[in-house]
C-alpha cells in the first residue's frame, strides 16, 4: 500500500512538472511536482532502501517518457519555408591535415590509456587510504572497484573540456601524481 | 543554468561530447541495442526452444537425482555442478557442469540439452562484444566509462536543460528533430543512463581493478582478492568421496530461511573430499543478486557470506547486477527497462546523426560516412534478427558471431561505397521489418500446440514491429518512387 502510494506520488510529480512547464503561472505546479517526486522517493528509500529508489526512479522516468511521447505526437508540422540554421553552439572541427590527425591521436591517448592509468592510480590511492583507515578488506576492495570507472569518467570529461593539449595533460597529471605518491608512499 | 555555465564552457563541453561520441558511438549503439534486447534474455531463451517441458518446482530429492545422474555420465572431469532453480522468468530448471548444460524435468531427470545459441550470441554480444572474455569485459567496461562521460558532458553542453525539458519538435527540420530526440530522451533517462553506465563499467572493469589489487595486496592471487567480498571456494582435496548431500542442504535451507527463495545451487569439487555447497538465496525487495549460504558436504549449514547484511561494500558490489540488468521487480520493471533502454539506444543512434547533419549544413557533407552510419544503425538489428534463421537452419553450432561481424563489416563497406544514406536506410529498415515479421509469423505457426502467452506475445510484437517498419520505410519508398514517375508541368 505504502509502496503504491509512493510510486503514484513520484509519477504524479512528473505529470505536475509537465503541467506547469512553459506556463506563465506554472511555478506552483512545478514546485509541487518536484516536491511530490522527492517525497515519493524519500518514502521508498526509507522503506526499501536502494531497491525502493531504483523502483521509484524507474516509474518517474517512465512517466516522463510518456509525457515526451505525447509532445512528439502533438508537435505541429513546421512551415516548409523555415530555413536551416546553425544552433547557438557548434561543434569545433579541427583541421583534417596530418597535424590534426596527430592531435586527435594525442587526445585519444590521453582520454583512453592516459586517463585510465591516472584513474587506476586514484582507485589504488582510495583503496590504500581505506585500508589504512580500517574500513576492512571488503569495503576497501569495493571502494577501489567503484572508484576506477567513476574517476575515469570524470577525468575524461574534464580532459575533453580543454582545448589545448597541455591543459589536457595537466588534468591527467593532476589526477595521477598525488594519487601515485599516496599509493606508493603508503602501500 | 545559463548563468552558471559560460558560453565558452558550453562550447567546449559540446565539442568534447561530440568527440567522445564519435570515438565510441557505434559500439555504444550496439551495446545499448543488445542490452535492451537481453533485458528479457530468459524469455528469449524459452522462446528459442519453445518445445522444452517446463517445471515450476524442483524438490531437493530431484536436485540430488540430477546431480548423481549428470555427474555419473560426465564425459570429462568437472570442478563444479550447478543447478538453476525454476523461476517465473525461466520456469525450466537447468543443470550445468564445466562441460555441458541440460534442462531438467520436475523429477530431476534430463529433459533436453540447453541449446539457446541465439540467445547466448545476443548475451555475449552485450557482455563481451564477442571478444575473448577478459578483453571483452575490459572493452565493454571502457565503453561504459565513455557512456558515463557522455552523460556528464551532455548535461554541461546543454545550457537550457530545464527550460527545454518537454520541448520535442519531432516534426521540425531534421537537425532540430534529431537534436530534440537526442536531448530530451537523454535528459529524462539521465539517472537510468548514468546507473547503467557506471554499473556496466564496474562489472566490466572489475577484472582489471581486482588483478591490480591482487598484485598489490594479495601476492597476485585474484581469488584471494575477491574472497573478502564474494567468498572463496575453499581448500581443494582431490581424494574421492561420496557425492555431497544437496537434498539435505536444500531441506535445511527451506526451514532455516523460509522468507528467502532459493535461486541457484553450486557444488564445488563434486565427488571429492574437499567438496562443499553454496546456495544462492534471492531476497525479496533487495537489489542484491542474492546471498551465499555455505553448506558442508554433509548438508550442514556453515555460514552466509554477508552480501545481504554484511559490510556495505559487499552489499554495494552485489547490487550492481540487478540494477544493470533490470531484474529486480518482475516483468513490469523489465518492460520499463526495455523502454528506457530503447530510449538510450535512440540517444546513442541520433548523436552521430546530428554530427553528420551539422557537417552537411556547413557544406561539408560526408555521403560515404552517412551511408556507413545508416548501415550501423539498421544492419546491427537486421543481422541480430537474421542470426535466428541461421540458428534454425544450421543448428546450435551455426557460426553466428562470424555471420554478425562479417555481415556488419560488409554492409558498412557497401553502404559507404554507395554514398546514398537515404537508400541504405530504406533498404535495411525495410529488410529488418520483413525479417522481423517473417520470424514472428513462422515461429507462431511452428509453435503449434505449445503456444504459451509469452511466446505468442513475442511473436505478435515481432510481427507488429516488422509491419510498422515496412509501413514507414518500404511504403514511403514506393510512394516516392511513384511520385517520381508523375511528370511535372515543365515536362
Amino acid at each position: 500500500m505504502t509502496i503504491g502510494l509512493a510510486l503514484i506520488a513520484a509519477g504524479t510529480g512528473v505529470l505536475l512538472v509537465r503541467l506547469g512547464w512553459g506556463r506563465e503561472h506554472g511555478g506552483a505546479h512545478i514546485a509541487i511536482g518536484w516536491a511530490s517526486i522527492a517525497g515519493g522517493l524519500i518514502v521508498l528509500i526509507a522503506r526499501d532502501g536502494a531497491w525502493g529508489l531504483a523502483l521509484g526512479a524507474s516509474v518517474a522516468m517512465l512517466v516522463a517518457l510518456g509525457a515526451l511521447s505525447h509532445a512528439a505526437i502533438t508537435a505541429p508540422r513546421p512551415r516548409k519555408s523555415v530555413p536551416l540554421r546553425d544552433g547557438m553552439t557548434t561543434v569545433t572541427l579541427h583541421s583534417e591535415s596530418w597535424t590534426g590527425l596527430g592531435r586527435r591521436l594525442l587526445v585519444f591517448l590521453l582520454v583512453v590509456p592516459g586517463a585510465a592509468a591516472a584513474s587506476m592510480l586514484v582507485a589504488l590511492a582510495v583503496q590504500t587510504l581505506a585500508r589504512a583507515d580500517g574500513w576492512g578488506e571488503a569495503n576497501a576492495g569495493v571502494a577501489g572497484l567503484a572508484t576506477f570507472p567513476v574517476a575515469w569518467a570524470v577525468v575524461t570529461t574534464l580532459v575533453m573540456l580543454k582545448d589545448r593539449i597541455m591543459h589536457m595533460v595537466r588534468i591527467v597529471a593532476f589526477a595521477a601524481i598525488p594519487s601515485a605518491a599516496l599509493f606508493w608512499g603508503m602501500a | 543554468m545559463k548563468n552558471i555555465l559560460s558560453a565558452d564552457l558550453v562550447r567546449r563541453a559540446l565539442a568534447g561530447h561530440a568527440a567522445v561520441g564519435l570515438l565510441a558511438g557505434a559500439l555504444l549503439y550496439i551495446l545499448c541495442l543488445s542490452g535492451t534486447l537481453i533485458v528479457v534474455h530468459q524469455e528469449w531463451q524459452r522462446w528459442e526452444q519453445p518445445t522444452i517441458a517446463e517445471a515450476t518446482t524442483l524438490s531437493p530429492e530431484a536436485v540430488q537425482r540430477a546431480a548423481e545422474e549428470m555427474l555419473a555420465s560426465e564425459p570429462r572431469e568437472t570442478g563444479h555442478f550447478y543447478v538453476t532453480m525454476p523461476t517465473d522468468a525461466l520456469p525450466r530448471p537447468v543443470a550445468t557442469t564445466d562441460n555441458r548444460a541440460h534442462y531438467l524435468n520436475g523429477d530431476g531427470s534430463f529433459a533436453a540439452p540447453e541449446e539457446h545459441a541465439w540467445t547466448q550470441f545476443l548475451v555475449y554480444l552485450h557482455y563481451y562484444l564477442h571478444l575473448p572474455m577478459l578483453w571483452g569485459l575490459i572493452a565493454v567496461g571502457a565503453l561504459g566509462v565513455m557512456m558515463a562521460s557522455l552523460v556528464i558532458g551532455g548535461v554541461l553542453a546543454h545550457p537550457r536543460i530545464f527550460r527545454d525539458a518537454f520541448r520535442l519538435r519531432s516534426r521540425g527540420q531534421k537537425q532540430l528533430a534529431l537534436a530534440d530526440w537526442h536531448n530530451r530522451l537523454g535528459v529524462w533517462t539521465l539517472p537510468f543512463g548514468l546507473a547503467i553506465a557506471i554499473t556496466g563499467a564496474m562489472l566490466g572493469l572489475s577484472v582489471m581493478t581486482t588483478q591490480i589489487t591482487a598484485n598489490t595486496w594479495y601476492g597476485g592471487d585474484v581469488e584471494a582478492a575477491y574472497a573478502p567480498i564474494f567468498g572463496a571456494e575453499g581448500a581443494h582435496d582431490d581424494r574421492p568421496a561420496p557425492l555431497a548431500n544437496i537434498a539435505g542442504a536444500m531441506r535445511d535451507f527451506e526451514t532455516r530461511f523460509p522468507d528467502v527463495t532459493l535461486s541457484y545451487v553450486t557444488m564445488h569439487d563434486p565427488g571429492k573430499a574437499g567438496q562443499h555447497l553454496q546456495l544462492v538465496g534471492d531476497h525479496p525487495r533487495r537489489l542484491i543478486f542474492g546471498e551465499y549460504y555455505v553448506y558442508d558436504a554433509g548438508g550442514n549449514f556453515l555460514r552466509t557470506q554477508g552480501l545481504a547484511d554484511g559490510d556495505i561494500g559487499k552489499q554495494l558490489a552485489s547490487s550492481t547486477y540487478k540494477l544493470h540488468f533490470g531484474n529486480f521487480g518482475g516483468l513490469p520493471v523489465k518492460i520499463a527497462y526495455i523502454l528506457m533502454g530503447a530510449a538510450l539506444t535512440v540517444v546513442a543512434g541520433t548523436g552521430m546523426s546530428i554530427w553528420l547533419v551539422k557537417r552537411r549544413q556547413r557544406g561539408r557533407a560526408s555521403p560515404r560516412l552517412e551511408g556507413a552510419w545508416q548501415a550501423v544503425l539498421w544492419a546491427s538489428p537486421l543481422l541480430i534478427a537474421l542470426a535466428l534463421p541461421m540458428r534454425w537452419m544450421f543448428g546450435p553450432e551455426a557460426p553466428l558471431v562470424a555471420f554478425f561481424w562479417l555481415g556488419l563489416a560488409l554492409t558498412i563497406a557497401v553502404a559507404a561505397l554507395s554514398g546514398d544514406a537515404a537508400r541504405v536506410r530504406t533498404l535495411l529498415a525495410s529488410a529488418l521489418g520483413a525479417v522481423m515479421a517473417a520470424i514472428g509469423a513462422v515461429h507462431l505457426i511452428a509453435l503449434g500446440g505449445v503456444a504459451q502467452p509469452i511466446y505468442v506475445a513475442f511473436d505478435l510484437i515481432l510481427v507488429a514491429g516488422g509491419a510498422a517498419l515496412l509501413w514507414f520505410y518500404a511504403r514511403a519508398a514506393f510512394v516516392r518512387a511513384d511520385a517520381e514517375l508523375v511528370p511535372t508541368p515543365a515536362e
